[in-house]
Order: structure tokens, then C-alpha cells, then sequence
């Protein structure tokens, strides 16, 4: 049990609107590819990732969800803890195309709903993803800055097409998340993470399809 | 090995009634026994019938070569041939008997790849069982005129939200001006034909502000009385019309199934009754349930989400694969698709019908509109069925069932997960102990595989075959032939509407043991259900799935 117990894993959910990069930036994370096509995600996939921080090892069970609303409709089953409360030991990481005003209206509804669902202190990051397409055009994230500021969150800079920026989100997440697993250890001890067994470098839930076009 | 696999369990099966409660197959294997003849003979029969499974084997493994998943055990019985299809017809291209051994035969091998755009309108419905070919061919005629309208009005949407997006998006924002919208474009259409433009209204307005859908429509109803008359040409109206009534006479579905009686043949007699229902349940559920969502929107995420479809169906298709690129490129003008940067030509024809249909589709079931998923039903169709407006209503009737699983109330998807989760308890309590433990008795990890029926976790061939033997059972309900017609056919399994689900829970019983031994969460067991991606055999999980319904359609359904 005591090998177990220092194996802290922490949820992970993605959310954002569709076509925004959720499913490009947990691919590039975990297995370190891109596709320009990737498939609509339907309903959630699940990821994990181990790392190492401060010589503790971690894991991060990453759910990825789908960018629909209608899908959000169904039920919070991926951020539902295991004793059924929202959130407790899990991280939010909000993704918007940098390209599109619309999608960071979306990061900013998702941010009500977590705040009346979830514990206060939820960790809320905030993905600035697609700056790949900062070259052709300025794009202004003064105001995505502020805003993750006024809620508490870092905001990050992505692009999941040349992976950049994208280590920097997540370890930030489990430093966030280590920092605050400790200062809980300081009260009651609190119960640890449910589960140790977890295989690195999952594969993704789907291969990008190996065929081609003739 | 595999062949005693096979014979164990079709053995076993065959003799289930006669030897009692002791099923599986480890038995037949000890049959040297003491009870002698008669174990004898079943064991010849043991020998002979793996003969044929293997001789069978061989001559299907080489036609079909790589589209049987390399983990198969069980072999997949003969597809319905082009041979047998031209047989099963009278000479006024009437199914002979009412399509009852073509269903038979579709339910247990599927269908020959290069009948199939022949066969599944059948099995969806555009077709009715006992139409003959005249009728079809007047069906036809009249079913693609309402595609093209609805196309014609799709164009006239897009253009308008083109022409001026920043401010239709502000009048929608604030309510129900874009009625106003809708309005100035039925009048063009008006202009064309007095019946296209009650068609159109009744369409326009199914997808405006719901409180404001009842009266107007009820007056196209009312309009549309008189008229019928002249209209209704027996052949047309009669498939729709009765497969209407059924829906009707089925409580579940009378609150499900509303808009596409609204958008569908004008030519309903007895539609505005039906309607008062209708607008009572949309201003009780849909409208609570309304999220920002309107057609605009989902124009725009139908063309997000056709760039980046599903690429599987390539290798099935090789005309369209070999699309010209100019004849490509034009398909994407004609629908206004223009991000798809450096995508092949295939992929661009392929992604421009897909906008074509589902665009059709959402105006044509504002209900459900778009919802993502939907292009994992549509692929498959567009792969077989070459010309789009033949897609959009074998589309149309996959998603009479199918549209459920996209509802914003959830209730489709609720019921369907809640019989996976009973399929499960009555089939292996160890297993739905173990799930109930880890909280996970909804079975929600199923939910990819309820909402885009197996196309995520099935190789696409496989997938086409899930449907279809799916769809016979669907069309054998339909047709009315219920289990006393099957029971004489010496078919063991009774067709049953949820196939989909049974074949589901066969998935997860397959992998009973690994999720009792190894999974201590919901979020573990989901990842199993992800990773069976490309890892079934869709024989071997219809085998299984018969074999649930066999024992258990009487307390699930």
C-alpha cells in the first residue's frame, strides 16, 4: 500500500468548444502526434499520462470530452469524482481557438458552470490553442489574460500542430495540483487518490486511420 | 483450434432444447461416454458440421480476404448474393412473400458488397417491402424532388446568413426575428409552386421559434386537406402514410417522433390531429431544453466536422475514391465548403456531401438538427449509396431510430444505456455486482458505442454488416413479421428492435473477466470499451448477441 500511496493521480478534463484543438493537445501531450484531421470526439475519451515532479511521481488521468454543447447535456460522469462529488481532485483545462472570438465565449460559460458546480478552489487553466496561426495574422489574448487572471487561472500559449507550449500547460496543471494535494496534507490526512495502476503512455482511443487516399 | 470454438457453440445451441440446462459445449466434447448411440451421432454431426464451417471458411476467407478482422474465430455465414436478390422478385419486381426470406437471409449473413445500394433502401424503409417497381420508381421521382427542395433551401439560409452573418446573429440573439428571415425566403420559393411553398412553410417553420410554430402550421395542415385529394397519388403516399401509423400506435415513439412528420409529405390527412400533440411536447421539452443552437450553427459545425470525417471509407469505395478533382471542388462550391486546405480530392467530394445531407437533415428534423456524431452514420451510407439524394433518405430512415441517441433531453440515451445495464444483470450478476461496486451499473461507458451505433469501435466493412443485419430485424418489425413468423422459420433469435444493445453488452460479456480482475473504475472500464476499436469481430458479436436475445428478449423487452 505505501508504493501505492505515493502514486498520486489526478483528473484531468478537457473542455472547450469543438474543432478548438481538445483532442490534438492531449494526443501531442501523451503520444506526441498531430493529425490536421483529427476525428470529432463523441462523448469522452480517456488518457494517462505519468510524470515526474519534484522527484514525485504523478499521474494524470486526462478525460477528453466532447466540444458540443448537446454532449455536456449528458450527464458530468467525467468529472465526477468517485464518492460523487464534482471536482475535488480534479483540474479543468480550458481550450479555445485563438482564431475565434466565439470559442473563448464558450471557455468563459464553461467557467460559470464550474464555479456555481464545483468546490471554490477547483484549478482552472486556460489553453490559448492554434497560435501556430499567430504568424499570419496579430491575434489580441490581452483580454483571455486578464480574464484567466480575474478567475484564478494561468493562461498558455499552444499549438498542438508544433507542440509548443504544450508541456509548460500540463506540468503547470501538476505542480498546481501537487502544490495543492500538499497543503490538504497539512489538515486531516485526506483519503489518497483511489487507484495506483496505471500503464504510461497510453495509446490514444483511436489511431488516426492508416490508409490513404490512392 | 478455432473450429471446436465454432462448434461448441453452434453445437451447443442446436442442442440446448433437447438436452436440457446443460449448455456450452464441454460435453459434446466428452462424448465417449456412456450413453452411446445417441452421443455418437452427435458427435458425427460434431465432425460434419465443422467440415462445413471450415470448407465455408475457406471459400469465404479467400473472397473476402482482409476485411475479416484477424482475431475472427467464427466465420461469417454467406452474404445475400446479387443472384438471390434478382430471385427474390416477381415479375413486377415485388419482393416474393412480402421480403420475409430476403430479411432472413440479411439477418443472418449480411449482404454482398456490391448489392447493397440496391438492398438498404429496403432495409431503412424508403422502400416498403411490398412496393413494386413502378411504385418505386414514382417513390423515387417524388423523394428526390423533396431533397432538392430542401437543398434549394439550405442554399437560401446560407446565403442569407452570409449576406449579412454579424447582423442576422444579433436579431437572432435578441428573439424571434428570424422568422422574418424565413419568411422573405419563402416567398421565393412561393413564386415557384404553390405546393413547394406549403411544403416549405411547414419546413421553414419547424425551424423557427416554437411558440410561434403551432398556428401557422396547423393552417398548411388545414390547406393541405383540401388538396389531398388531388395530390395523394396512392403509390407515394401509402409508404409513408402507413409507416406513420405505426409510429403513431407506438406510445414511446409518438413523443419522439415529430419533425419529420412536420417537413415530410405534405399529403397527411389526418396530420394536424397528430400535430396538437406535437406542439405540446415542444413546449415542454424542446423548448426548456433550446440551447443557442440554430441552424446557422449547425451549418457551420457540419462543415468543421466534415474536413476532418472519417477516412475508412476509401478503401471501401474506389469510384468515389477516384473522384476528378475539378468534379471534387465543385461539389464543395455548390455547398459553400471552403476550408479544407490541402485535402484530397476524395476526401473534399466526400466531406461536401456530407455538408449536402446533414445540412438537408437538420432542416429537415429541427429537433435534432446537427449534432456531432451524425457524420459517423452518414460516411457509411455515402460510401455505398452513390447519389445524394438516395443517401439523405436511407439517412432519414437510419435516424427514425437513430436520432434518439442525439436528443438534448437524453432520454433516448438513457433508456438505451439502462437495457445494456439489464442485458448485463440478468446475463451475469458476478459482472453486474462488480460494476455496481465501482458505480458504473449505468453502464455509461458504453455511451460511444450507443450514440454512433458501433462505427467507432468496428472496422468500417464490419460495421456495414452490424448494420444491416441490425436494420432486417428493423424491417422485419416493421413488416409485421413478429416472432411467430421467425419461430417457424427455424431462426432462433426473434428479431428485436435492440440489436444494437445486445450486441453491445456482448462486447463488454466478452470481456468479462479482464473488467472483474483488472478494472477498479468506471474511467478503467471505459478505456477497455475505447481500445476494443478495430479489436472485434463483428460475427463472433452478432453470434453473441443472438444468442442474448434468445434467452433473455422476453424480460428485457
Amino acid at each position: 500500500m505505501s508504493s501505492r500511496a505515493r502514486n498520486l493521480t489526478f483528473k484531468l478534463v478537457l473542455l472547450g468548444d469543438g474543432r478548438v484543438g481538445k483532442t490534438s493537445l492531449v494526443l501531442r501531450y501523451v503520444n506526441n502526434v498531430f493529425s490536421e484531421k483529427q476525428e470529432t470526439t463523441v462523448q469522452a475519451s480517456y488518457l494517462t499520462k505519468r510524470l515526474v515532479i519534484g522527484g514525485v511521481p504523478i499521474t494524470l488521468s486526462i478525460w477528453d470530452t466532447a466540444g458540443q454543447e448537446r454532449f455536456h447535456a449528458l450527464g458530468p460522469i467525467y468529472y465526477r469524482d468517485a464518492d460523487g462529488m464534482y471536482l475535488i481532485n480534479t483540474t479543468a483545462l480550458l481550450v479555445y481557438d485563438i482564431t475565434d472570438s466565439d470559442t473563448f465565449l464558450r471557455v468563459r460559460k464553461w467557467v460559470k458552470e464550474l464555479q456555481q458546480m464545483a468546490s471554490k478552489d477547483i484549478v482552472m487553466v486556460i489553453a490559448a490553442n492554434k497560435s501556430d496561426l499567430i504568424r499570419s495574422k496579430k491575434y489580441d489574448i490581452q483580454e483571455a489574460e486578464s480574464y484567466a487572471t480575474t478567475i484564478g487561472a494561468k493562461l498558455f500559449l499552444t499549438s498542438a500542430k508544433f507542440g509548443t507550449g504544450i508541456n509548460d500547460v500540463f506540468l503547470d496543471i501538476a505542480a498546481r495540483l501537487l502544490q495543492k494535494k500538499k497543503s490538504s496534507f497539512q489538515g486531516l490526512s485526506p483519503a489518497l487518490p483511489r487507484k495506483g495502476i496505471i500503464v504510461v503512455d497510453d495509446e490514444p482511443e483511436r489511431e488516426p486511420p492508416p490508409k490513404c487516399c490512392s | 483450434m478455432w473450429d471446436w470454438g465454432w462448434v461448441e457453440h453452434g453445437i451447443g445451441s442446436f442442442l440446448r432444447p433437447a438436452a436440457g440446462s446443460s449448455g456450452g459445449g464441454a460435453w459434446i466434447l466428452g462424448t465417449g461416454g456412456g450413453s452411446g448411440r445417441w452421443h455418437a451421432g452427435v458427435a458425427l454431426g460434431v465432425t460434419a458440421m465443422a467440415g462445413l464451417a471450415l470448407a465455408a471458411t475457406l471459400v469465404i476467407s479467400s473472397r473476402r480476404g482482409s476485411l475479416k478482422s484477424p482475431w475472427s474465430r467464427r466465420k461469417r455465414k454467406h452474404p445475400l448474393t446479387r443472384q438471390q436478390w434478382n430471385d427474390f422478385f416477381s415479375p413486377d419486381g415485388r419482393l416474393r412473400g412480402g421480403g420475409v426470406k430476403f430479411l432472413k437471409k440479411v439477418r443472418s449473413g449480411g449482404i454482398d458488397p456490391s448489392i447493397r445500394d440496391e438492398v438498404w433502401p429496403f432495409l431503412l424503409g424508403v422502400y416498403d417491402m411490398n412496393s413494386s417497381r413502378a411504385e418505386r420508381n414514382a417513390i423515387q421521382v417524388q423523394k428526390r424532388k423533396e431533397y432538392e427542395k430542401l437543398r434549394r433551401w439550405c442554399q437560401q439560409h446560407l446565403k442569407l446568413s452570409r449576406d449579412d452573418h454579424k447582423e442576422l446573429k444579433e436579431i437572432v440573439e435578441m428573439g424571434n426575428a428570424d422568422s422574418a428571415c424565413f419568411v422573405e425566403g419563402r416567398d421565393s420559393v412561393c413564386s415557384e409552386e404553390v405546393y413547394c411553398a406549403q411544403e416549405s412553410l411547414s419546413i421553414e417553420q419547424g425551424s423557427t421559434e416554437y411558440g410561434t410554430l403551432e398556428q401557422p402550421v396547423k393552417e398548411i395542415f388545414a390547406s393541405n386537406l383540401t388538396t389531398v385529394d388531388e395530390d395523394v397519388n396512392s403509390g407515394l403516399t401509402h409508404l409513408d402514410v402507413s409507416e406513420d401509423e405505426t409510429e403513431s400506435s407506438d406510445s414511446k415513439s409518438s413523443i419522439e417522433e415529430p419533425e419529420s412528420m412536420l417537413v415530410s409529405s405534405p399529403a397527411k390527412p389526418n396530420m394536424d390531429c397528430r400535430f396538437a400533440k406535437i406542439s405540446s411536447v415542444k413546449g415542454n421539452i424542446t423548448k426548456a431544453n433550446r440551447t443557442a443552437e440554430d441552424f446557422a450553427t449547425w451549418q457551420r459545425i457540419i462543415r468543421l466536422d466534415a474536413i476532418r470525417a472519417n477516412a475508412e471509407w476509401i478503401a471501401y469505395s474506389p469510384a468515389q475514391a477516384a473522384i476528378p478533382e475539378v468534379k471534387a471542388l465543385q461539389s464543395a462550391g455548390a455547398v459553400s465548403l471552403t476550408d479544407y486546405d490541402d485535402l484530397e480530392p476524395c476526401r473534399i467530394y466526400h466531406a461536401a456531401r456530407l455538408v449536402a445531407i446533414l445540412e438537408a437533415y437538420a432542416l429537415y428534423d429541427p429537433e435534432i438538427g446537427y449534432c456531432q456524431g451524425m457524420s459517423d452514420l452518414l460516411t457509411p451510407i455515402l460510401a455505398v449509396v452513390e447519389e445524394d439524394h438516395e443517401a439523405f433518405w436511407c439517412f432519414v430512415g437510419f435516424m427514425k431510430k437513430a436520432r434518439h441517441n442525439f436528443r438534448l433531453d437524453e432520454v433516448g440515451i438513457r433508456r438505451q444505456l439502462n437495457i445494456v445495464s439489464k442485458i448485463i444483470k440478468f446475463k451475469d450478476s458476478h459482472l453486474y455486482q462488480h460494476l455496481e461496486k465501482l458505480q458504473a451499473e449505468d453502464c455509461f461507458f458504453v455511451y460511444r458505442m450507443v450514440v454512433v451505433v458501433f462505427r467507432r469501435e468496428l472496422i468500417f466493412e464490419q460495421t456495414l454488416c452490424l448494420w444491416e443485419v441490425m436494420w432486417a430485424d428493423q424491417a422485419a418489425i416493421r413488416a409485421g413479421y413478429g416472432k411467430s413468423t421467425w419461430g417457424r422459420m427455424r431462426l432462433r433469435a426473434p428479431p428485436t428492435e435492440d440489436l444494437l444493445l445486445y450486441a453491445i453488452a456482448a462486447s463488454v460479456l466478452q470481456r468479462r473477466k479482464l473488467i472483474i480482475e483488472m478494472h477498479s473504475s468506471m474511467d478503467e472500464i471505459l478505456r477497455e470499451c475505447n481500445s476494443m476499436a478495430g479489436q472485434l469481430d463483428v460475427w463472433k458479436l452478432l453470434d453473441d448477441a443472438h444468442d442474448l436475445v434468445v434467452t433473455l428478449h422476453d424480460k428485457i423487452e
